[in-house]
């Protein structure tokens, strides 16, 4: 009876075998799981699903190049619907110091052709944004349907099902767009929600010049568009592409929706709390960009006396994210008058 | 109730690590370094590790059975040592430096050494989107990453070449009026050449007895050098002939770069990572020292030779058509190794 028992065994487990390869499709990668490969088949396959990602979305994956002069920026986007819009970033399209859109703005599509665009709505809040190109198809385009002059696409999938682990690709333009690169792939996995933020976590790496580009899960569809960075290779946060639906009415009807932003010069002052005697200025920031140094002791704001740290917050707290103002600072004895133009902060994000 | 406390404490924290996805052990891309064994055992016999004055500089690629070996120029300094995969090491003779490529030429000193050069692979072979890893001379991936773009040229800042590993000497630059050298038209306070006694309209002619004709030739001479090395140099001021001897500086940063910030955040850059003649563009994570030795794919095709940390989001390797190339310049012998 032992035996016998025994070859049951031995015949049970091969045709569990049998059962898995059959099972077990190796040259397919599931779309939504979230664990490692284990194989090489499997990481073959995976690199399978990401290269028909990069095929289906590149094309419409492009720059943007946002105002002129000293106040030239770039950042990225990705085209969603066939007559031109895009999504982007809303720090990528308005202006900081004047809180209003730059005009113009110029998309640069993979092969380095520029078309002009302009900006629609925002949400500084959630750091999104939409363009809608004004500019036409060019002639030697030669992707499907530009002969009628549609635009190529991404699809708009889902953020709110990600799940941590799953494995996402990556595009934009990083440094802003380059001669003869296409938008680097990078292919990370999710990290986690972070509902706090409005935003997603990943570690598909990110820099200046990426933001509004946008974040595909393996199926193709935009699930996030690039945001911001923190201090490790893993804190790459992206708009979550639900967020960009919640808004989408106000979005396309050219709302900016900004409800959060603070006032804010960018200094501390020292303890001192019958005198405002400016400790340090955080760099590149308002006060600084004003003039503003360690040491000056300011005394007022347009037309109001300042007389302690927290009657500068009082006052300023009145004004809005990008309004000038006069600030009057003691500096070696000298009252000196300086133009600034207040930033913002953004409040819910400490 | 057979089990022991001990047993019992890891049988609970054996079925955490396996039910939570998130943690370390699974998440990012890690793991995908042992799916790389078979392709990096295709190129095992090829990789070294270079140490120079004792210290983890770079990685190298072998490019000939009997020892020669390609790697990161501006990483090297001092005294230079290779370790092979079977865990023996040599002292390396420095061959020649191709300075457009940042491609240092070394010779193992010693014979039977088992190495195999690489092969590298057609362009075609380098496609957007597959799997990329960086063997070291262990015989395991460093790290794992995609093709981000392919083979391109670089334009603008990225064309120029900047060797922030060289060593600095402080000065401002100007052809002089007559005859050969270079100028110094301005002494940075507390520098090198400040310390060391050289004054304004003072003419370079010589650094560590290799004439100097032009502004261009000092640069690419400095490049040779490190922060701390010292150099001498002959200068002619009025009439007289002088020689001083110079510790070399590090040049200080110029005020705030928000570009450089950024890419800065959560790794360190290679000191070089411009002015090459092209690259490709890939995400695998590499630190400065892991740069010299091959990139490979799935197959285990050799895509290129890394060659520098270029940003957050970007690690570089030359294309084996511009590495093949640079080794033909270098057995010209237009390419001399520094001191030579």
């Amino acid at each position: 009876m032992k035996t016998a028992s025994i070859r049951l065994a031995l015949f049970s487990l091969a045709v569990l075998l049998f059962y898995s390869t059959v099972q077990a499709d190796t040259d397919k990668w599931d779309a939504k799981r979230s664990s490692s490969p284990e194989s090489s088949e499997e990481l073959r396959a995976l690199q399978n699903s990401i290269t028909t990602v990069v095929d289906k979305t590149m094309p419409a994956t492009v720059g943007l190049r946002v105002g002129s002069g000293r106040r030239l920026g770039a950042g990225s986007g990705v085209i969603v619907s066939e007559d031109g819009l895009i999504l982007t970033a809303a720090h990528v399209i308005i202006n900081s110091e004047t809180d209003k859109p730059f005009d113009p703005i110029m998309i640069v599509l993979p092969d380095g052709t520029a078309v002009r665009a302009k900006a629609l709505g925002a949400n500084v809040d959630k750091d999104s944004g939409m363009v809608q190109i004004t500019g036409k198809v060019p002639e030697n385009a030669s992707w499907p349907g530009a002969k009628e002059g549609k635009w190529p696409v991404a699809e708009m999938g889902k953020s709110a099902p990600l799940k941590e682990g799953q494995w996402l690709v990556s595009m934009g333009h990083p440094g802003g767009p380059k001669p003869e690169r296409s938008p680097p792939v990078r292919v990370g996995r999710m990290v986690s929600h972070l509902p706090r933020l409005t935003a997603l976590q990943t570690d598909c790496t990110l820099v200046g010049g990426d933001s509004g580009g946008p974040l595909f899960d393996l199926d193709g569809n935009v699930v996030g568009i690039h945001s911001r960075i923190g201090m490790f290779l893993t804190n790459n946060l992206h708009v979550p592409i639900d967020e960009f639906r919640a808004d989408w009415d106000k979005l396309k009807a050219g709302e900016l929706i900004d409800n959060t932003a603070k006032p804010d010069l960018f200094l501390s002052f020292q303890r001192n709390r019958d005198k405002a005697i400016v400790r340090s200025v955080v760099r590149g920031e308002a006060a600084d960009k004003a003039g503003i140094k360690p040491g000056d002791v300011i005394v007022g704001v347009e037309d109001e006396t300042v007389s302690s740290p927290g009657d500068f917050s009082d006052v300023i707290s009145e004004y809005k994210p990008g309004q000038k103002l006069t600030i009057k600072v003691e500096r070696d004895g000298k009252i000196v008058e300086l133009a600034a133009t207040l930033g913002r902060r953004a409040s819910r994000k400490n | 109730m057979s089990m022991t406390p001990s047993k019992c404490l890891l049988a609970t924290l054996a079925f955490v690590v396996a039910a939570s996805p998130t943690l370390a052990a699974d998440r990012g891309k890690e793991r995908l370094g042992k799916l790389f064994a078979e392709p990096v055992s295709k190129v095992a016999q090829s990789v070294v590790r270079i140490k120079a004055d004792y210290q983890f500089a770079a990685l190298g690629t072998v490019v000939s059975e009997d020892g020669l070996i390609l790697t990161k120029g501006s990483e090297l300094r001092g005294e230079l040592t290779a370790m092979l995969p079977d865990g023996t090491a040599y002292d390396l003779e420095y061959v020649a430096y191709h300075r457009p490529t940042d491609l240092a030429l070394l010779k193992i000193k010693g014979d039977r050494l088992g190495l195999k050069p690489v092969k590298f692979a057609e362009k075609s072979a380098v496609e957007v989107g597959h799997w990329v890893a960086a063997p070291n001379h262990r015989g395991e991936a460093v790290s794992v990453g995609v093709v981000s773009s392919g083979s391109r040229k670089l334009y603008l800042a990225e064309a120029m070449i900047v060797n922030e590993n060289k060593g600095f000497l402080g000065i401002g630059l100007d052809d002089p009026n007559d005859g050969e050298g270079v100028l110094v038209t301005r002494l940075l306070p507390k520098s090198a050449a400040a310390d060391a006694g050289l004054a304004e309209n003072d003419v370079i002619c010589e650094v560590s007895g290799r004439p100097i004709s032009d502004r261009t030739k000092l640069v690419e001479m400095l490049d040779l050098y490190r922060p701390g090395d010292t150099v001498t140099l002959r200068v002619r001021r009025g009439g007289d002939e002088l020689s001083f001897r110079v510790k070399l500086g590090k040049q200080t940063e110029n005020g705030f770069d928000r570009t450089k910030m950024q890419n800065s955040m959560g790794n360190t850059l290679s000191g070089r990572r411009t002015g090459f003649p092209a690259v490709i563009q890939h995400d695998t994570f590499l630190r400065p020292s892991d740069c010299g030795g091959p990139l490979i794919n799935l197959d285990g095709k050799v895509l290129g030779l890394n060659i520098a940390r270029a940003g957050r989001v970007e690690s570089w390797a030359l294309p084996g058509d511009v590495v093949k190339n640079a080794i033909e310049e270098m057995e010209s012998g237009d390419h001399p190794a520094p001191g030579q």
